[in-house]
C-alpha cells in the first residue's frame, strides 16, 4: 500500500484530505506542525506528500526544499495544496520543487486523480 | 498663616481631586465608545470578507519593514512568521541598523542569503550608509539590507520606505509576534475606503507569560510578575481600548511603532520618519494630520483593535523607568514640534480637541500627580489636612481609577477575550488594582523624569538633525525605543 | 460641608459598582466558557462525519443534528464552504437546503436587520445560491448602509450569474468601492465581457479603469482593439494605467504601438512604468530600444520597470542590460537588479 504524507494546518482540510486518501486505499499520516512532518518524511520516505504552503512553524515551500535536499525525499512526488493561487505562487511552488500545484478551493475528487495519475506515472 | 496655607490647601486638594475626575471620566467616555466599537467589530466579523481580501489579485501590495538592531534571538522566527501571513502579495525588508551581534549571520544561514543589487529609491534622505542588500537564493519574497546605524529607528524606517516597492509599507518590531490574520485585518480600512484611510495601526499587547512557538502565540497567559501584570492591565485600557475610542471619534494621534500601516505615498510626501525625533512613531502620525489637513484633505486614520501584535514589555523596574522616561520625553517633542496645531481651528478636532488633551492631561497629568500626592503628605505631615477627609478624597480618585481598569478588563472579557484561565482574571483585577495605588504614582514620577529631562536639554540638541558620519552613536536603549 | 456628606456616599456606590462589575464579569466568564465548551464538542464530535459526507459518503445523520450538534454541522459546512468546491461544495450545498438553513438565510435576506441581512448575503453567496440574485440584486441597489451593500456585491460576484453585471456596475461610486466591484464583476467573468467592452468605450472614468483592468484579469483575448484604443486616447490617466496593464497580461499585439507611444516622457511615471512591463511581458523585441533608453530615467519606478523588461526581451534584451551594467551609475543598478530577478 501506498504511504501519503499530509501536511496542513487547517483541521477541516487535514481531516477531509486524509480521509480521502484513505477512502480511495491509501495510507495516510496526517501532520499539522510542518517540523514534525519533515522528521517523520525523512526517517522513513513516503510515496507522495500533500502540502500546504501558509503554515506558521514552517513554510510549505521550506519544507519542500528540505525534502529535495536529502537524497532518501529528493525525487518523492509532493503536491502543493494552497490558497495562495497567484501567477508569482505558482511559480515560487515549482521552483521549490513542487510536483503538481493545486489552488484552494478544491475539488476533493479532482485531488484524488492527481495523486493516482502522479503515483501511477511513478510506478 | 496657618489658615491661609489650610484653604489654599484645601482648594488645591479639590482641584486635583476635579482635575482626576474629568480625566477618568473622560477615559470612561473613551471605554465604552471602544466597547460600542468591538461589539460592531464582532458583529461584523462573519461577514468581512477577508477570504476575498486574500484570494483578490486587486489587493494592494505590503511592504514589511523590519528595523532590526541586534536581534539575534528572535529575528530567525519573527521573519518565518511573516513570511507564513496570510496575505496575498506582501514582500519583508529587514533593515538590520547597524548591529553589533550575529543578526545577520543568523538571518544569512536560516534563510540562504546572497548579496544582490537593488535599488533603493533615494526619495527620503537617509544618514546611515546602505552596506549590501540581500536576498534568498530561492526567491522567497525577502530583503536584508545591512546599513551602518545612526541609532535612530526612524533612519531605518526611512531606508525601509526607500527599498519598498509595494504601495502600503508596514513597520513591525523584530521582536514582535504577529496573529496570522493581523495583516489582513490592518488592510482591511484601506480595502474599504481607499480614497480616505492613510494609515492603521493595530493593537498592541503584552507577550511576557504568552507561549510562543516558531513566531505565534500558541496559549496567552498573565506573566508571572506584578510588573508585568501591571502593564498587561494598562495596555488593554490604554493601548486598546484607549485608542480603539480615540480612532472611533477620528482623533487617533498615536500609531504603535510595533505595528502600523502606512500609504507609501503619503510616507514619502510627508517626508518620512523624522531622525530627531525620539518618538518618531507618534511624531509621523501627528505630521500626517498636520500636513493633510493643511492641503484640506479628507482622509482617516484608523486603529483596529482584533489584529494583535505580541510585544514584550519590560520586566525590571529599571528598563520601565527607562521606557517611560523616554515616552514622556518623545510625547513632549512631539506637542512641541507642532505646537503650532495646539488649539487651532484650523486643524479641526486635531487641533481644537486632541492635542490640548494631550498637553493638559497626558503631558500635564504627571506634575499635577506628583505635585498633589506630596501637597497632600506635607498636609497631612504639618496636620493641615483632616485625615479622613484626605483619605476619603484619596479612596474615591482611587477607586474610581480601579473601576475604570476592571471595567476596560470585563470589556475585554466579553469581546476579545484572549485570556481563558480563571486564575488569570483574578490577577488581572488584583493588577487593577495594585496599578491605581503605587503603580500610578511611580509611572507619574517617570514621567515627570521625563519632562524634566526635555526642559534641562538643550533644545537645540535633540532637534538637530543627525548629520551624516554620525554612525558611531548606537541607540540609548535599543529595548525601549517603541511606542506601543 | 456638603462634600462630606456626599463623598463618602460616593465612595461606597464606587464599591459596589465595583463589585458588581466584579461578579457580572465572572458570569459571564462562566456562562460564556460553558457554552463555548459544549461548541467546541460539538464540533469535534460532528466534523468526522461532515467529512465523511464532504468525502462522498451519505450523510443521514448530520440531517437530524439538533441543538448543540446542529449548530455545530452548520458552522463547520459553512466554513467548508469556501475551502472546497465542485462535488463536495455541492453536498455541502444540498445538506444545508435539507437542513433548512438556506431557506431561513433567504428570509432573513429580505426582512432582518442590518448584519442578519449580511450574515445571510455572505452564506448564500458562498453557497452559490443563484435563487437569492433578485434579493442581492435589491439589496446592492437599495439603500443600506455600504458594508452591506459591499457584502451584497461579493456574494453576486461569487454567485457568478451575469445578469448581476449592470447593477454592479452601477453600484460603482455609490458607496461600493470600484476594488470590490471589480472583484465580483471578475469573478463572473468572461460573461461580462461584452458589458465591460461597452463601459470601456462609454462609462464615466472609475468605470472605465475598472472595465480596463477587469478585461485584462478576466483573460478577454478579443479586447485588444478597445484596451489599445484605451491607451492612446482615454483622457484619464488611471484609465490608460489599467488598459496598458491588461494589455500586457493578454498579450495583445495590436496594442504594441499604443504601448510605445505611452512610454513618452509627457505620460504619467505610472503609464511609463505600466506600459514598460507591459512590452516586456509581450516580449515585444522591437521595444529594446526605447525601454534601453528608459532605464536611464531617474524615475526609479519607470527605470525599474524597464529593466525588468528589458530582461524579458530575449538575448537582445539581456545584452543591453549588461551593457548598461558596464556603464556604471543607477542605470547599472537596475540592470544588475533585472537581470538578477531574471535568472
Amino acid at each position: 500500500m501506498k504511504r501519503l504524507l499530509v501536511i496542513e494546518d487547517d483541521v477541516d482540510i487535514r481531516e477531509l484530505v486524509a480521509f480521502k486518501l484513505t477512502q480511495v486505499g491509501y495510507e495516510v499520516e496526517a501532520f499539522e506542525d510542518p517540523r514534525e512532518a519533515v522528521e517523520a518524511a525523512l526517517h522513513q520516505p513516503p510515496d507522495l506528500v500533500v502540502l500546504d504552503i501558509m503554515m506558521p512553524a514552517m513554510s510549505g515551500l521550506e519544507v519542500c526544499r528540505r525534502l529535495r535536499a536529502e537524497p532518501a525525499t529528493a525525487v518523492t512526488p509532493i503536491v502543493m495544496l494552497t490558497a495562495k493561487a497567484q501567477e508569482a505562487d505558482v511559480e515560487r511552488g515549482f521552483a521549490a520543487g513542487a510536483t503538481d500545484y493545486v489552488v484552494k478551493p478544491f475539488s476533493p475528487r479532482e485531488l484524488v486523480s492527481r495523486v493516482d495519475a502522479i503515483l501511477s506515472r511513478a510506478a | 498663616m496657618t489658615h491661609v496655607l489650610r484653604v489654599t490647601l484645601g482648594w488645591f486638594g479639590w482641584g486635583v481631586f476635579w482635575y482626576f475626575l474629568l480625566l477618568n471620566s473622560w477615559y470612561l467616555v473613551l471605554i465604552v465608545v471602544a466597547a460600542y466599537d468591538a461589539v460592531e467589530h464582532f458583529r461584523a466579523l462573519p461577514f468581512g470578507g477577508y477570504e476575498d481580501i486574500f484570494s483578490s489579485p486587486l489587493t494592494p501590495g505590503v511592504t514589511v519593514v523590519v528595523p532590526a538592531r541586534n536581534e539575534e534571538k528572535d529575528i530567525v522566527d519573527s521573519v518565518r512568521a511573516l513570511l507564513a501571513l496570510r496575505y496575498p502579495e506582501l514582500e519583508i525588508i529587514v533593515v538590520d541598523d547597524g548591529s553589533t551581534d550575529e543578526t545577520f549571520a543568523v538571518l544569512r544561514d536560516a534563510f540562504a542569503l546572497e548579496p544582490v543589487s537593488r535599488v533603493i529609491a533615494p526619495e527620503l534622505v537617509t544618514y546611515g550608509e546602505v552596506l549590501s542588500v540581500h536576498a534568498p537564493a530561492d526567491d522567497a519574497p525577502l530583503v536584508v539590507i545591512r546599513k551602518t546605524g545612526t541609532g535612530r529607528r526612524a533612519d531605518a524606517n526611512n531606508v525601509g520606505i526607500n527599498a519598498a516597492r509595494q504601495p502600503l509599507v508596514c513597520f513591525i518590531d523584530a521582536d514582535a509576534v504577529l496573529d496570522e490574520l493581523a495583516l489582513l485585518r490592518v488592510v482591511k480600512p484601506f480595502v474599504d475606503d481607499p480614497e480616505r484611510v492613510v494609515a492603521s495601526g493595530g493593537s498592541v499587547r503584552a507577550a511576557n507569560g504568552c507561549v510562543v512557538d516558531a513566531g505565534r502565540v500558541v496559549d496567552v497567559r498573565m506573566p508571572r510578575r506584578w510588573l508585568e501584570r501591571i502593564q498587561v492591565v494598562e495596555y488593554l485600557r490604554s493601548f486598546l481600548l484607549g485608542r480603539a475610542g480615540w480612532s472611533r471619534l477620528h482623533s487617533l494621534l498615536i500609531i504603535s511603532g510595533a505595528f502600523g500601516l502606512f500609504r507609501r505615498d503619503v510616507l514619502v510626501e510627508v517626508g518620512g520618519f523624522d531622525p530627531a525625533c525620539i518618538g518618531e512613531d507618534a511624531e509621523m502620525v501627528a505630521r500626517i494630520h498636520r500636513r493633510l489637513r493643511e492641503q484640506h484633505r479628507a482622509y482617516d486614520i484608523v486603529f483596529v483593535a482584533e489584529p494583535v501584535c505580541w510585544t514584550e514589555v519590560p520586566r525590571t523596574r529599571s528598563t520601565l523607568a527607562t521606557q517611560r522616561r523616554r515616552w514622556s520625553t518623545g510625547l513632549v517633542e512631539v506637542l512641541w514640534t507642532h505646537r503650532r496645531m495646539i488649539g487651532n481651528p484650523r486643524y479641526g478636532r486635531i487641533g481644537l480637541g486632541v492635542l490640548p488633551y494631550f498637553v493638559l492631561f497626558e503631558m500635564l497629568g504627571a506634575v499635577v500627580e506628583v505635585v498633589g500626592v506630596g501637597a497632600m503628605v506635607a498636609g497631612l505631615a504639618l496636620g493641615l489636612v483632616n485625615v479622613a477627609f484626605a483619605l476619603l478624597l484619596a479612596t474615591v480618585a482611587v477607586g474610581y481609577g480601579v473601576l475604570l481598569s476592571v471595567l476596560a478588563l470585563a470589556v475585554e472579557e466579553f469581546s476579545y477575550r484572549r485570556y481563558r484561565s480563571w486564575g488569570d482574571l483574578a490577577r488581572a483585577v488584583a493588577a487593577a488594582c495594585i496599578e491605581n495605588v503605587g503603580y500610578r504614582q511611580l509611572h507619574a514620577w517617570w514621567r515627570l523624569q521625563g519632562l524634566l529631562g526635555v526642559v534641562r536639554r538643550d533644545p537645540s540638541e535633540w532637534l538637530a538633525l543627525p548629520r551624516s558620519g554620525f554612525r558611531a552613536r548606537t541607540a540609548p536603549d535599543e529595548a525601549v525605543t517603541t511606542t506601543p | 460641608m456638603l462634600a462630606e456628606r456626599i463623598l463618602p456616599a460616593v465612595a461606597t456606590a464606587l464599591g459596589a459598582l465595583l463589585g458588581a462589575l466584579c461578579a457580572a464579569t465572572a458570569l459571564g466568564k462562566l456562562l460564556r466558557s460553558a457554552v463555548e465548551t459544549r461548541a467546541e464538542r460539538a464540533v469535534t464530535r460532528m466534523r468526522p462525519r461532515l467529512v465523511q459526507l464532504v468525502a462522498g459518503n451519505e450523510g443521514e445523520v448530520l440531517l437530524h443534528g439538533r441543538g448543540a450538534d446542529g449548530r455545530a454541522v452548520d458552522r463547520l459546512a459553512t466554513e467548508l464552504l469556501g475551502k472546497v468546491r465542485g462535488e463536495a461544495h455541492a453536498d455541502l450545498v444540498a445538506m444545508l437546503e435539507d437542513r433548512g438553513v438556506l431557506a431561513r438565510a433567504r428570509r432573513r435576506l429580505r426582512r432582518g436587520h442590518g448584519a442578519g441581512r449580511a450574515r445571510a448575503a455572505e452564506l448564500l453567496g458562498a453557497a452559490h445560491d443563484r435563487r437569492s440574485v433578485p434579493e442581492l440584486l435589491g439589496l446592492l441597489r437599495g439603500r443600506r448602509r455600504r458594508e452591506i451593500r459591499s457584502v451584497a456585491a461579493r456574494a453576486l460576484g461569487r454567485i457568478g450569474d451575469p445578469v448581476a453585471v449592470p447593477a454592479l456596475l452601477d453600484a460603482l461610486g455609490h458607496g461600493v468601492t470600484p476594488r470590490t466591484v471589480a472583484q465580483a464583476v471578475l469573478q463572473i467573468g468572461l460573461p461580462a465581457e461584452e458589458r465591460l467592452r461597452r463601459e470601456l468605450l462609454s462609462g464615466g472614468a472609475p468605470a472605465r479603469a475598472l472595465a480596463a483592468r477587469v478585461l485584462g484579469l478576466a483573460g478577454a483575448v478579443t479586447a485588444g482593439q478597445a484596451l489599445a484604443r484605451a491607451i492612446a486616447t482615454d483622457p484619464d490617466a488611471e484609465v490608460r494605467v489599467s488598459a496598458a496593464a491588461s494589455a500586457g497580461r493578454l498579450g495583445a499585439p495590436c496594442a504594441v504601438d499604443a504601448l510605445l507611444d505611452a512610454l513618452a516622457p509627457q505620460r504619467t511615471r505610472a503609464e511609463r512604468a505600466a506600459a514598460a512591463e507591459a512590452l516586456g511581458r509581450m516580449s515585444v523585441t522591437g521595444a529594446a530600444e526605447p525601454l534601453t533608453r528608459l532605464v536611464g530615467e531617474p524615475d526609479v519606478a519607470v527605470a525599474h520597470a524597464a529593466a525588468c523588461a528589458l530582461a524579458r526581451l530575449g538575448p537582445d534584451g539581456r545584452a543591453r542590460l549588461e551593457a548598461l551594467d558596464d556603464a556604471g551609475g543607477l542605470p547599472a543598478e537596475h540592470a544588475r537588479e533585472a537581470l538578477r530577478r531574471a535568472a
